[in-house]
């Protein structure tokens, strides 16, 4: 038996004698106001133009199940275009596609102090808040994807830009070139490696200022 | 020659057959619950990530827009304003849920979603997407007067439900089918190393970022795992077919529930994705099946409470 079956014999005695059916092909105005439908189609213009919506967004998602390449610097048709952004969206449905390697991301700012230590700011805008803890999914999208990720974001360089002109009016123009952005991850390692001696993880530390955005060496 | 009437049939029978209005309801009551617990879940981050004091340069953001780029944050840019977007935000899911004026709330609710994706691109994740689609569909479907909170207050009990286009629910039946089977589509076309194709995902998985216990646990478990990563895969493509065949939906239903539920266990902070794919399976639902949970609910309950258990 499957789960949760059961006979509608209730609904389908009470669809004969049903007084509230609307017929959105119908074109009888009268009969769709007066029986208090609320749908918006309340003649054949409108009906059309329902099913010719209907008919090419089905069109469209059924030729959205092949994936389209994207990000390689094709833009498509400009009406396509403002479809994909204001009806169909981008029908991009990559769901556990990508691995992220790593796990225990952390990120925060080093300032040097002058006197030869380090004094530490959360990375989090505004108001240079610490990266959260537990963190959450998108606090770490966020990360992974415009710092860790192979092409690095331009919103990367931005963030970058932006955190060098705060600490500029906080501490004074000298501050540049004596900060970094440093993020702290475990990488894991291939499985057949983690699998001879048990080790899954390889600590890795990335350092970052507004000059360098795709990294310092330390 | 055919008149134009006979071409117009078939897409007319397929996709305005009538329907209970009261499914359309369910989707309406989830998806507004689901986008509601989403607002919540973004509320104190909202100027993080809305504001042009957070971490996303405006400028940035718009020219990183496909086509256009389409905002209430391009306009709605210190930290009061986004708040008050928000408010309003919330304001409208409240409306859909009770079904008050529930097309304008559901335009708002596009707009809410086109907005907030636009601007924090970087930041969002699976479930935005799935209620942004969602967003649209609702938009586009009957609103019905059933399960609205003027219909309860006026003793909406005793209403029968009417019979409404299907137009809504098999555009979102084909957009849950694009999820899943473009997803699972994708991961063949995936390069070197493919960890779907060689079913080393859920060790990865379960030792990554996203895994509620990592750890080195993980490495012993191998042939299971590897099995996990194509029982996933497979269970991907079934569902949706599962849940699209009349006889089999509960099964479908069943079946995702598992598969979701499993990566909410396993995963850390999935809950919403979890929610978000919950609120698309009643689109599966048919015309007699709200009767028939109804009438089963009603037994259990009976049975429950009579003298004699």
């Amino acid at each position: 038996m499957q789960p949760g079956s059961a006979r509608g014999g209730a609904w389908e005695d009470q669809r004969g004698n049903c007084a509230r059916v609307m017929l959105p092909m119908s074109g009888d105005d009268s009969a769709n106001s007066a029986q208090g439908e609320t749908f918006p189609v309340k003649g054949r213009v409108w009906a059309v133009l329902l099913l010719g919506f209907c008919c090419w967004h089905s069109g469209f998602l059924i030729a959205s199940i092949v994936p389209r390449q994207t990000g390689d610097g094709k833009k498509g048709s400009p009406a396509l275009n403002l479809y994909r952004t204001f009806i169909s969206g981008d029908q991009h449905w990559n769901m556990f596609e990508t691995l992220p390697l790593h796990r225990s991301l952390d990120a925060r700012i080093e300032v040097d102090d002058g006197k030869g230590g380090w004094a530490t700011l959360g990375s989090v805008m505004p108001g240079f808040t610490p990266y959260p803890s537990p963190e959450n999914a998108r606090y770490y999208n966020l990360f992974y994807r415009i710092m860790l990720n192979a092409a690095r974001s331009p919103y990367f360089g931005a963030y970058l830009r932006r955190t060098d002109g705060l600490l500029r009016a906080r501490y004074g123009s000298s501050i540049t070139g004596h900060w970094a952005l440093v993020v702290d991850v475990e990488c894991m390692r291939p499985l057949h490696d983690s699998r001879r001696d048990g080790v899954p993880y390889v600590p890795a530390t990335g350092y970052f200022d507004a000059a360098n955005p795709g990294g310092v060496p330390r | 020659m055919r008149p134009i009437s006979e071409w117009l049939r078939f897409p007319v029978r397929l996709l305005f057959r009538r329907e209970d209005e009261r499914i359309y309801a369910v989707v309406r009551i989830g998806f507004a619950a689901v986008a509601l617990l989403n607002l919540i879940s973004l509320w104190p981050d909202r100027h993080v990530f809305f504001s042009d004091a957070g971490m996303f340069d405006a400028e940035v953001a718009r020219a990183q827009a496909e086509s256009v780029y389409f905002s209430i944050f391009a306009f709605a840019r210190s930290g009061a304003a986004v708040t008050f977007c928000m408010v309003v935000t919330a304001l409208a899911l409240v409306l859909l849920l009770a079904g008050v004026a529930a097309r304008l709330a559901a335009f708002w609710v596009l707009v809410w979603h086109l907005s907030y994706i636009a601007r924090a691109l970087p930041a969002t994740t699976g479930w935005d997407m799935v209620l942004r689609s969602f967003a649209v569909l609702v938009l586009v479907s009957p609103v019905g007067k059933c399960w609205t909170l003027p219909s309860l207050l006026s003793g909406g009990a005793k209403i029968l439900p009417a019979l409404v286009s299907g137009h809504g629910l098999v555009l979102m039946r084909l957009q849950v089918l694009v999820i899943y089977w473009q997803t699972v589509l994708r991961r063949f076309a995936m390069p070197d190393p493919n960890y779907w194709a060689n079913g080393e995902f859920m060790s990865y998985f379960l030792l990554s970022h996203h895994a509620r216990w990592p750890g080195p646990w993980v490495l012993e478990y191998g042939g299971l795992l590897t099995f996990a990563t194509y029982a996933a895969q497979a269970a991907e493509a079934a569902i949706p077919v599962l849940l699209w065949v009349k006889k089999t939906r509960w099964w479908g239903i069943l079946l995702g529930f598992s598969l979701h539920a499993g990566i909410s266990v396993f995963a850390r902070d999935l809950g919403l994705f979890f929610l978000a794919m919950m609120m698309t399976y009643p689109a599966f639902l048919r015309t007699g099946d709200i009767e028939a949970v109804h009438g089963r609910v009603k037994r259990l309950l009976a049975r429950g409470g009579s003298p004699d258990r």
